[in-house]
């Protein structure tokens, strides 16, 4: 079983394996946003039963739902995660937007933030 | 309500030291008020780089309609979260253009559900190290949230690449 950890390196390595390669600085991109997103998904099931309810509910929500528990919880997490995931948007979807090597280093920057963050509260 | 905002366009001349002081800015930028489309150009701020350089530049905030609105959404006056948002950025040093738009999105969206939407508050900085970036970062959150904490708001800091 692979952990949140795995994802956050694999972008690493995606970037600076191939910082010349567009599909994989947008895969390092979406990578880094789910190793954010899936540790703190843990997280805020582990302080707040009622999130996973309703992220199960929601699905079509659910990054939503997780992004508004952790603006309650930590404005600045709330800030580090939606430009995270604003950038795994526009990786994922705008395919003729040009992705720039800022994009992943802030990305890569916003996700190790979030890690890290958890790894001092828990 | 749009009336009483007064075109206002001022500038300090970049070489008088004596005018151009971080204070002086601060306290001409508090007794301003916005145009029409709610931007403050041409005010000329004294900023400190990394290295220690005081040196002056230009700063300039952008308010779009559609933040406008949605902060009056919450029955919030526009004034009060764009002086408030000059303060923090202020703060920090050399910002040179902040702009303060609506963040919508659509994506994974059920039909019946409204679009997510928040104020996405950019802006430029000097070249910066990545923890002192995150300072950043993390402070004008925390300090917006302290005291707006029911306005949907984020930063997002664009650092020019030398």
């Amino acid at each position: 079983m692979i952990e949140p950890d795995d994802f956050y390196n694999l972008a690493v390595s995606l970037y600076k394996d191939h910082p010349e390669r567009e599909e994989y600085i947008r895969t390092a991109i979406n990578r880094a946003y789910y190793a954010a997103y899936h540790e703190w998904r843990n997280f805020a099931e582990f302080k707040d039963q009622s999130i996973a309810q309703k992220i199960k509910d929601t699905h079509k929500l659910m990054h939503r739902v997780l992004l508004e528990w952790i603006r309650k919880f930590d404005a600045a997490m709330f800030t580090h995660i939606k430009d995270l995931y604003d950038l795994r948007t526009k990786s994922d979807y705008e395919i003729k937007n040009n992705i720039t090597l800022d994009d992943v280093e802030n990305a890569l920057n916003h996700s190790k933030v979030l890690l890290e963050y958890l790894k001092g509260v828990n | 309500m749009m009336e009483e905002y007064a075109i206002i366009q001022q500038s300090h001349d970049l070489y008088d030291e004596k005018k151009n002081t971080l204070p002086n800015n601060l306290k001409l930028l508090n007794n301003l008020k916005f145009d029409k489309d709610l931007v403050i150009s041409g005010i000329v701020i004294s900023g400190t780089d990394i290295s220690g350089t005081t040196q002056p530049f230009l700063f300039k905030l952008e308010v779009s309609k559609e933040a406008e609105e949605f902060i009056k959404s919450y029955n919030i006056p526009v004034s009060e979260v764009i002086h408030y948002i000059d303060l923090l950025i202020m703060s920090i040093g050399t910002v040179k253009d902040v702009s303060i738009d609506l963040c919508v999105d659509y994506d994974d969206l059920d039909e019946e559900e409204k679009p997510w939407e928040n104020l996405k508050i950019t802006f430029c900085l000097q070249d910066i190290p990545i923890n002192e970036k995150t300072e950043i970062i993390n402070k004008l959150s925390r300090d917006f949230y302290a005291v707006f904490p029911d306005l949907p708001a984020y930063f997002v800091v664009k650092c020019s690449k030398p």
